[in-house]
């Protein structure tokens, strides 16, 4: 069969449905997968607004977003050449993460949502993507793609979280607005002690510390984009080349 | 070149050997001669027999291997219908929120409370209340554990239903986490309000670093619909605005959320509505950039200016006449001394006892009066449990039967200079219902304070109402009419006599 007449079959009823029906199934995975991801790597950081900040967020975020999202990214590159898995895998993880702040942290547990607001990975995403497509190559995506995912992560959802940080005071002490809901939204089970946040390091920099941690983010999701890429390849190609060889 | 090799031909199954039995054929070793008939499943349709369709078979008995099975379609269709209609049989509410989850020794050998008291029991969403009380962090502290240094304060309750406005500390307004010292009391004082209508188990929760959670008495409290929803204001005094803690700033991650969702939806929107699968097969028949057209990189490149854009701009109006704003702030408080504690009496513990059969934890404790005026022994506290000496309520008219009392041996008055032998018998189901004492723990220990009072006779009305345990509320001398605090603390000596009868 020649390349046009396959091309013109993917125009068939069938076919479509069968796209239809892959994509729904996609939406469904990556819907709930990257999320629970997200939910056991960035936890308590992608949870609470006064646990945002900019020593350890900027990094460990990105860092575990990453992950699945280049699995996503490697896999629609890898069987469609489509420069589309970063963007979808960011867009449905965000879908989880709403549905999951509106009925669990909201619905069940009355927390407002402009404590639970989690971060987004959309833009940083597209780079990724744009990237791959436009250098069709893994290499050129790591160095420029991942390093633009962990170095523009704060500064992007930094649009969202500027005004949690505005001072208050209370009693005498200096809160910020962020942390005057951590105080007053209680947690039980993550007393204030187990907040992992930036409380003061000798290596300042000029009091430019962020500077420092989307850097060091930058550096550490070039690298974490070959572990997500490893774990496309273990987990949707090499036992899915083992089933097509065996039909 | 198709990366998909050829597949290898199926190697063909074995027929079953029943099967094979019954055709004639010798059976394999180990194999054992089959003496019942084949079912028909087994043995199969000949030409021109008519095969069962499906719905005769919806329900079907068939022999396995000389056993009984039951199969059919209708199998899993009952077995998911059930699960179906026993979600919709209506259950009890069930509710419980870990207070006895915690081993028995952190418990009893972590922290106990004292005079906690609740200043309501119902009130309406956005009013206030206050929850007082005072908490000791045991010197017998369980050194398996690490030792904890910080501490934090709040309530226990499933989520932000009471919200706490304040905390107070040894009268210090509490931000962050705070130090603490074994063998120290600390009074705190927390100011909640009410968020969300319903009934609530409210305990007042001391979080210790390197162990978690550690619970007060508890106090059911009801909240009911307020004039409005619930609101937090504060002013921001850089700017002078004053905002609602409840929705502030909520507006522009929405928006932000919004405008990075439409560039990423339309993105996807413009790959997604070709053909997908057909994509695949093209790869593998060698047709590779070609998938990619020149038309695809130039609309790539405008969603490339778009992001920069967005991201650029934003940054750029967000920063333009932007506030004043600080870090999140960290500090911690670590200075903060305990309580001066009084100490009129001294003890030491000679024997420490449980009776499994009757349930009773009882101890013998020398006690010597060192201070020049009478005491007398009020209670025996633990972790949120207390027992009252009924002997006192001459001293102190409380609600004697409704709380847990203890016998004391003898009783009366520790006289200035006194030496006594006292023994303590508390017989209560709560150790063993609320797990303070477990037998299949290598340390099975026991520990709590003795609270000693001046013995000066007070009104009712100046009585505290506090909690005596969990849900149980009482009468209690108020802190400055206690003359010693002291802890005890001992194996447990368990008397299993009559179990095994």
């Amino acid at each position: 069969m020649k390349a046009e007449e396959l091309a013109a079959l993917g125009h068939h009823k069938m076919a479509k449905a069968f796209d239809i029906i892959l994509l729904l199934a996609l939406v469904g995975f990556f819907t709930v997968i990257p999320h629970v991801s997200r939910m056991l790597y960035m936890g308590d950081w992608d949870f609470w607004v006064d646990w945002k900040d900019k020593l350890w967020w900027p990094i460990a975020g990105p860092s575990a977003a990453l992950l699945v999202t280049a699995v996503g990214h490697y896999l629609a590159w890898h069987y469609l050449r489509l420069p589309l898995g970063a963007t979808f895998t960011a867009v449905f993880v965000l879908v989880g993460a709403w549905l999951s702040r509106i009925f669990s942290f909201y619905g069940l547990e009355y927390y407002p949502l402009n404590f639970v607001w989690p971060a987004t990975t959309i833009p940083m995403a597209l780079a990724l993507d744009l990237m791959l497509l436009w250098s069709r190559s893994y290499l050129a995506t790591s160095l420029i793609g991942g390093f633009l995912w962990g170095f523009l992560f704060y500064p992007v959802n930094w649009l969202m979280l500027m005004p949690f940080l505005q001072p208050v005071t209370l009693f005498g002490k200096t809160f910020t607005i962020a942390d005057l809901m951590g105080y007053y939204f209680i947690r039980p089970q993550t007393p204030e002690y187990l907040r992992r946040i930036d409380e003061g390091t000798l290596q300042a920099f000029l009091g430019q510390r962020i500077w420092i941690s989307v850097l060091m983010a930058g550096i550490t999701c070039t690298l974490m984009y070959w572990v997500g890429i490893g774990l496309g390849k273990v987990l949707g190609v090499m036992p899915l080349r083992k089933v097509l060889r065996q039909t | 070149m198709p990366i998909v090799s050829p597949a290898p031909q199926a190697a063909r199954r074995p027929p079953h050997p029943a099967l094979r039995q019954a055709q004639g054929h010798p059976l394999p070793p180990g194999e054992r001669a089959r003496q019942a008939p084949l079912s028909r499943w087994e043995r199969g349709w000949g030409e021109g027999e008519k095969r069962p369709g499906p719905l005769n078979n919806l329900i079907c008995i068939t022999r396995w291997r000389g056993k009984v099975r039951l199969g059919g379609i209708m199998i899993p269709i009952i077995l998911a219908l059930s699960l179906v209609a026993v979600s919709f049989i209506s259950t009890p509410v069930v509710q419980a929120h870990g207070e006895h989850n915690l081993e028995p020794f952190v418990r009893m050998r972590g922290v106990s409370f004292f005079n906690v008291e609740f200043s309501h029991e119902r009130l309406a969403v956005n009013e206030t209340m206050t929850v007082t009380g005072k908490f000791r962090v045991m010197n017998s502290w369980p050194r398996m554990l690490t030792t904890p240094e910080l501490a934090w304060v709040g309530v226990l309750v499933p989520g932000p239903k009471l919200a706490v406005r304040e905390r107070w500390v040894n009268d210090r307004f509490i931000q962050n986490a705070f130090n603490i010292e074994l063998g120290e009391s600390y009074d705190f004082k927390m100011i909640l309000q009410a968020r969300e209508s319903g009934r609530y188990h409210v305990h007042p929760l001391v979080n210790l670093s390197g162990t978690g959670g550690l619970v007060g008495p508890a106090k059911w409290v009801t909240v009911v619909p307020g004039d409005g929803p619930p609101s937090y204001t504060v002013q921001i005094p850089a700017t002078g605005e004053t905002i609602d803690l409840e929705h502030y700033g909520f507006g522009r991650v929405v928006g932000w959320h919004i405008a990075f969702g439409i560039l990423g939806l339309a993105w996807l929107g413009y790959w997604a509505r070709r053909p997908l699968l057909v994509r695949y097969a093209l790869l593998v028949h060698g047709v590779d950039e070609e998938q990619i057209t020149p038309a695809d990189r130039r609309t790539s490149l405008v969603f490339g200016v778009v992001l920069v854009v967005l991201v650029v701009g934003g940054l750029l109006v967000t920063n333009s006449g932007r506030p004043p704003i600080i870090p999140h702030q960290a500090a911690r408080m670590w200075d903060l001394s305990g309580l001066p504690v009084p100490r009129a009496v001294q003890t030491e513990v000679k024997e420490l006892r449980y009776n499994t059969t009757e349930r009773a934890l009882s101890m013998q404790v020398e006690a010597a009066n060192t201070s020049d005026q009478a005491v007398v022994l009020r209670k025996f506290t633990t972790s949120y449990l207390s027992f009252i000496n009924p002997a006192t309520q001459d001293l102190y008219p409380d609600a004697q039967g409704e709380i847990p009392v203890m016998r004391v041996e003898p009783d009366g008055l520790l006289q200035p200079g006194e030496t006594k032998m006292l023994t303590l018998t508390m017989q209560d189901a709560v150790w063993e219902t609320d797990r303070f004492i477990e037998f299949d723990q290598p340390q099975i220990t026991a520990a709590g304070v003795l609270v000693f009072t001046d013995a000066q006779p007070l009104a009712v009305e100046d009585l505290q109402p506090i909690m005596m345990g969990n849900s149980r509320e009482g009468l209690g001398v108020p802190w400055e009419h206690i003359s010693s605090l002291n802890e005890v603390y001992s194996n447990i000596q368990i008397d299993f006599s009559g179990v095994g009868k």
